[in-house]
Formats: C-alpha cells, structure tokens, sequence
C-alpha cells in the first residue's frame, strides 16, 4: 500500500470498512423519544415572527453597504479636490519652472479640473518653454493621492514573529473566520481584516469568557468590535444563546 | 412545507427552523448514531455518553432560532458535539485534551461490540473488535478526528472548523490516527 499520497494517509477504505462493520452502537429508545418530543415542543412555539426579515436581511445589508460605500468615495473624492482647485488658482504662468515635463497622471487625479485649452489658445498666453509645466502642488495632490493609493492597494501586512507552536496552531484556528468575515474588496476593511483577529486571545476559551469580553467592549463604547465578537461567538458557539443585554447585530 | 427523502440537511435545518418537526424527526434518524458514537468514543463512558448526546441535540434544538447556513449541517452539529465535550472536560478539570498528541494519557479500552450484526462472521468481529480497541487507545485528539471523519464524513477541513484547530493540526491528528491504526491492524491485511 502506498503511504506517501497525502490522500491515501488522511483516509484508508479497507480502515473504514472494519470501522462500519464495528461501529452500530445506537442511543436507547428512551432517548430518542424525549429528544423528539422536546423536538415538537419547540416546533409547536410557531413559525418564527423574524423569518420575513431574516429574509430579506442579506439584500438590504448589501443595498445599505453600497449605499454607504458610494457616499463614503464621493465624500473622499470632494475633500481630494479641493486642494486641487485651490492649488489651481493662484498659480500664475509666470510662475512655471521652465522645461519641466508635463505629468499626466497628476490630472487624471482630479476629474473635477478644467481641461486644457486647445494648443492655438496655448501658444496665447504661455511662452513656449513654459507650456508644458504644472504646478508643483498638481503634479502632488496629497490628498487625492493618499486616498487613490488606499483604493488600489491595500498596505502590505507585515510579517507576524514566529509563533510558538500552540499559539501558531490558534492563530491557524482564526484565519477561515477572517476568511468568512464579510468585507469589501480592495477597501481599509480589507487590510484590517487580515490583522490578528480581535479574539486572538479568546480562542481557546469557554463561551462565558467571550460573553464577558463583549460586555465589557459595549461598556467601553468598542461597538464595532463588539459586533465582531458576537458575530464570531455565534459561529463558535452556535448553541450558546447570548444575553439580553448585548446588543446582536 | 414538507420535505422531500433527499432533502439537504441544511435545508431540513432550515425547515425546523420555520417549525417544520417532521424536519427535525429526519435530520435526527440520519445523524444520532454518529453523534451518539462519537461521544461513545471520546468519554468513553455509555451513561456519560448517553447525557452529552441527549445535550447537543437540546442544545440544537434550543439554537434552532438562530440557526443559518454557514456550513454544512455535520460540521455544525459536530461542532456543538465538540464544544459540549470541552465544556464537559472542563467543568471536571478533566485535561484530556493535551495540547501534545503524543503525550496524551493513555485511555481505557472500549466495550466489545455491543449488538454486532450476527451476520459478521467471528474474524470479521474480532477485526472490529482490534480496530475499536486501537482507537481506545489513540490520543484523543486522533481518535476525534478519525471518528468525526467516519462518522460525520468530515473532510480535514469541517474536522478543524469542527475542532477550532487548524487544517495543519486536523490533518496531523488524523494522519496520526490512520498510520497507528493501519499499524495495528498490520496482522489482518
């Protein structure tokens, strides 16, 4: 038999065979009918007054996420022109460095500046040497900068230290949370998603030690990552249910 | 709204959810042989065993509200296996769970075969009588693995969501397991 496939070493037919054959222990009748009947007594509560919204709970969070992501770019980009415009006006002809090249991508910057006059208008008012030149705060808007940069590339993580062994296997534990952690692509969310997870410490604790960690985030006004917690502790402890007191997302 | 034999689990999930019993009835003839195996296997204690698994299922049942689809049903149900356990072991200080698989305390052996099929014939029975005598004696972190992977037909990936563990780990312990086993079982291949 070949034991180097990784395949053939996590699972073994003939292995699972025998196991079938041996594994028929079953719970006792009186088990299962106090499991049913408790089964039916909760199904008889009625159907769920939230299953409508619930529903309906996923498209309207999208709808509101895009709603607010588009305010938020809008917002930025308004605050990115300013400078521009501003930058724009006081800057006489006369004042260009001579023989400086032109940097196109300096105007792509900001939709919102006025285009260039046509080449005959050029030659009007501008020494030929100097036609070419931007101002020096066009051709470094740092704002709109700063905020295009942040849209196209998420900041590069830095390398965690070595881990020792138990942490490192904690560690291992979060990432497919982070990896369902609902965020939007290409945004800051994104590069703080893939930060040490906010439980990080929590991970190989019971549920009432999370319970408490929430209690204390909402009183300390960390709502967001309190939000976080609770959507990490449902998915940990699914049949825990959390306190009234907690604010659930 | 009635559901169909091949009906998901998940979808028989969502059903009880929406107060469908008939749902809940047939999602548990599929999994409490597992369930009630696995935690035959971990505590390795039948009336213990009989208490936990009568949990998991109240503790489903009482988180039926909440319940959605973020994987599949097994690897949710077995993940509140999982967490009864612990929470079991720990309210008894009970460190079964070493963080060392290969400095585990050694474990009692399990009952012979309670009920086996008569049909088995005797080699049959005395092969399935080694294996489970080898998996008592697996570290319980490998024998978990290898009984969430036979019984709840866990991939490596569903035994760490399950287990909170790393896919690293989960495949490890359950290598572990299959080459101890393979081992023991050298004599009747």
């Amino acid at each position: 038999m070949a034991l180097n496939s990784g395949d053939e070493m996590e699972h073994d037919e003939s292995l699972a065979k025998v196991y079938r054959a041996a594994a028929n222990e079953a719970p006792p009748a009186r088990l299962d009918a106090a499991i049913r009947a408790a089964s039916r007594r909760q199904a008889g509560a009625g159907p769920r007054p939230l299953s409508g919204l619930r529903t309906w709970r996923v498209p309207v969070s999208l709808a509101a996420m895009l709603v607010l992501s588009a305010t938020l770019v809008l917002m930025m980009r308004e605050e990115g022109a300013d400078p521009l415009e501003t930058a724009l006006e006081p800057a006489p002809l006369r004042e260009l460095a001579p023989g400086r090249p032109f940097e196109p991508q300096a105007r792509s910057a900001d939709a919102q500046a006025p285009l260039p006059p046509p080449p005959a208008a050029q030659s009007r008012v501008r020494p030929p040497a100097a036609d070419i030149a931007p101002p020096a705060s066009l051709a470094a808007p740092p704002t709109a900068q700063k905020v295009f940069a942040g849209n196209a590339e998420p900041t590069p993580l830095e390398a965690p230290p070595e881990p020792r062994r138990e942490v490192a296997a904690m560690a291992e534990a979060a990432r497919p949370m982070m990896r369902s952690a609902p965020a939007p692509a290409a945004s800051p969310a994104a590069a703080a998603s893939a930060a040490p997870p906010l439980w990080q410490d929590l991970i190989d604790q019971p549920a009432d030690k999370w319970i408490q960690r929430i209690l204390e985030w909402q009183r300390a006004g960390r709502s967001a990552d309190a939000v976080a917690l609770v959507r990490e502790f449902r998915r940990r402890f699914p049949e825990q249910s959390l306190p009234a007191e907690i604010h659930q997302p | 709204m009635p559901q169909d034999a091949d009906a998901s689990d998940e979808s028989l999930m969502l059903a009880y959810r929406d107060g469908d019993a008939g749902a809940f009835d047939r999602l548990y003839e599929r999994h409490r042989g597992g369930v009630y195996r696995y935690m035959l296997r971990q505590c390795r204690n039948a009336a213990l065993a009989e208490e936990l698994f009568q949990d998991v299922w109240m503790n489903l049942i009482r988180a039926r509200a909440s319940y959605e689809v973020q994987a599949r049903f097994s690897t949710y149900l077995y993940r509140i296996a999982h967490n009864r356990l612990m929470d079991h072991f720990r309210r008894r200080d009970f460190v079964a769970m070493s963080l060392d698989d290969e400095t585990a305390a050694p474990v009692e052996e399990p009952a012979a075969l309670p009920g086996a099929q008569p049909e088995i014939d005797i080699e049959a029975r005395a092969q399935a009588a080694q294996l489970l005598s080898l998996l008592g004696k697996l570290p319980d972190e490998q024998r978990e693995a290898f009984v969430l992977q036979q019984e709840g037909g866990l991939s490596v990936e569903e035994i760490a969501e399950a287990t909170s563990v790393s896919r690293e780990t989960a495949k490890s312990r359950l290598r572990y397991a299959m080459a101890k086993l393979r081992e023991g079982m050298q004599s009747w291949r």
